[in-house]
């Protein structure tokens, strides 16, 4: 199917995100600029920029051929997604922004002073990118290849490709100008298309649901057990997301994260309500003519709205794929480059830092490519479940207890993440391979990381002498330092 | 030595009472978005009775209710932490 208008919109999108990294040259000279934009995004830049990070082809594309497909059971990856961010806001925003590093190995790190547990952060950060890049090129490869007739390895290289320049050339700074206009334009997508669909049943949300009424019951795809285990798994999950934690890092204080938070929930929050009207709408508009679910948005868009919809609607994909996979390069180059680089040549002046940030973005981006490449069919928003069960595991409970309880030790946090990433990924392989049926392992994961956390830190007891001088970087308001600094 | 052990008491004090704080509201938030799937399968006459048109109690409380609470919970904590820092 050849669609120029899309093609178009996509070239338009190619044009913006080249130039805006183009402009933003200047801005990667440094390690604080590269990494965290030298910590200058206001809470409404940055909100815009996190949630177009965090709205990726698995919401964007996902979440409505989901609810397409099963109907009220893939609303729980709508909810699931959303409410992660309260938990976000009310445990860890501003303590992780006041530490004020780089990645979440610098925090870790940090506050146990570990090469151990940096190792494991960083194993831990480019676990859960990889999982969560691979169905982000899966979804560029699949979207582009069949709408725009391009061929998918084609488009799998293009989209990698383009990601890597812009985010060589302008690091952070370049990423969240793009994040900014991708996110806007994704949502005013949804928007447009969530309105037009509606106009189809007079602009009644009951009038649809009475033409699906079988898809508004649960349980057409996830039993009590799985539906527990998803929710409970997304909800932690977003709150040890490597990209999304780093993200804070980039806001002047602990204050402005909060607010980056609060604007981010009404962002995201107006955009997966939209989702289950989309995917609902698509049930009873073009009933099972998508071949794919990660499909249903596009065909519903030229449905209700023709070619230049089906435009606006691969254009908003393709922003959702580029601004996620951006923020996840950025991290997973901070991981290698950062954690890796600094601790194998400590002293390393910032100008060869910046250098290997750049060549590691260039490797990480062509690890995308090449795993688009390898993942080809898989379910988007199903591989990104997975991607928030491993950080919820790994990193939730560790940041948990690193920065509110003082008891914690090395060892006990050492043998919590271990247990998180390594029980993960067992289950979650156990459960392909079908020795069980629990597809959401972080109901039995996640409390066991924290109790690995808290027997081991009993046990061992060597709590790290300064503690006390973190909890007071972490928690205090910023005029207390302030005030002991003048 | 005395004005460092303040300082520990005094921090001490504050991350108890901001824990408490987000403790309890996180609970409550959880236990809004972790009860949907237990009332599902342990109330499910309920759960699925029309509440406005073909809006059932389940799915309102899917696709609205849960964003309305943490709309109302994030403003809360937000302002009243931003009140509470001015104030220390």
């Amino acid at each position: 199917m050849q669609q120029p208008i899309a093609t178009a919109l996509v070239g338009v999108i190619v044009a913006i995100s080249v130039t805006v990294a183009f402009l933003s040259r200047k801005f990667t000279r440094s390690t604080s600029e590269f990494y965290v934009a030298g910590r200058g995004i206001n809470a409404i830049q940055n909100a815009l920029a996190l949630s177009g990070d965090y709205m990726s082809a698995a919401s964007f594309l996902g979440v409505a051929g989901l609810v397409w497909a099963y109907g009220y059971d893939g609303i729980w990856y709508a909810a699931g997604f959303f409410a992660g961010w309260l938990v976000l806001l009310l445990f860890l925003a501003s303590p992780i922004r006041r530490f004020g590093a780089y990645t979440i190995a610098d925090f870790v790190a940090g506050r146990f002073h570990s090469r151990k547990l940096r190792i494991a952060a960083m194993v831990g950060t480019l676990m859960v990118s990889l999982f969560y890049i691979i169905p982000q090129m899966v979804g560029a490869g699949e979207l582009l290849g069949l709408l725009l007739g391009w061929d998918y390895v084609f488009a799998v290289v293009i989209a990698g490709t383009l990601i890597t320049i812009y985010v060589v050339l302008g690091g952070m700074r370049a990423t969240t100008y793009n994040q900014i206009i991708q996110c806007v334009l994704l949502w005013t997508a949804m928007f447009v298309v969530m309105t037009l669909a509606l106009g189809k049943f007079d602009f009644s949300y009951s009038q649809l649901l009475g033409t699906v009424s079988e898809y508004t019951v649960p349980g057409r795809w996830l039993d009590f057990k799985n539906s527990f285990a998803l929710i409970f798994g997304l909800v932690l999950g977003t709150a040890g997301l490597p990209h999304i934690l780093i993200r804070f890092y980039t806001n002047p204080s602990g204050r402005s994260a909060r607010w980056t938070t609060v604007w981010t929930l009404l962002i995201i929050g107006t955009f997966y309500m939209m989702t289950p009207v989309v995917g609902l709408a698509a049930r009873s508009l073009i009933g099972d003519s998508p071949s794919t679910t990660n499909l249903v948005l596009p065909m519903l868009a030229q449905h209700v709205g023709g070619e230049w919809m089906i435009g606006v609607v691969i254009a908003g994909a393709f922003a959702a794929i580029l601004s996620t996979v951006a923020g996840l390069v950025i991290a997973s180059t901070g991981a290698i480059a950062h954690d890796l680089f600094t601790m194998l040549v400590p002293g390393a002046s910032d100008k060869r830092q910046v250098l290997v940030a750049k060549l590691t973005s260039v490797g990480v981006g062509i690890i995308a490519i090449l795993t688009g490449l390898l993942f080809r069919g898989y379910n988007v928003a199903f591989l990104v479940g997975l991607a928030f069960a491993i950080a919820a595991s790994t990193f939730f409970p560790v940041l948990m207890l690193g920065v509110w309880w003082k008891g914690t030790t090395e060892k006990g946090a050492l043998a919590g993440m271990i247990v998180g990433m390594v029980g993960s990924g067992v289950m979650i392989a156990t459960n392909l391979l079908k020795v069980h049926t629990l597809m959401n392992p972080s109901i039995i994961t996640v409390p066991a990381s924290f109790l690995a956390i808290y027997f081991i830190s009993k046990f061992d007891g060597k709590v790290p002498g300064d503690t006390m001088e973190f909890m007071h970087k972490v928690h205090m308001p910023e005029k207390v330092h302030e005030a002991a600094s003048e | 030595m005395s004005s460092s052990k303040d300082k520990a008491k005094e921090t001490e004090k504050y991350v108890a009472k901001e824990f408490k704080k987000s403790f309890s509201l996180g609970v409550f938030f959880l236990l809004v978005t972790l009860i949907l799937p237990i009332l599902n399968q342990f109330a499910g006459g309920v759960m699925l009775k029309k509440l406005i048109g073909e809006l059932s109690v389940t799915y309102l409380y899917s696709v609205l209710l849960i964003y309305i609470v943490a709309w109302i919970i994030t403003v809360y904590y937000v302002v009243r932490t931003d009140r509470e820092e001015e104030e220390h």
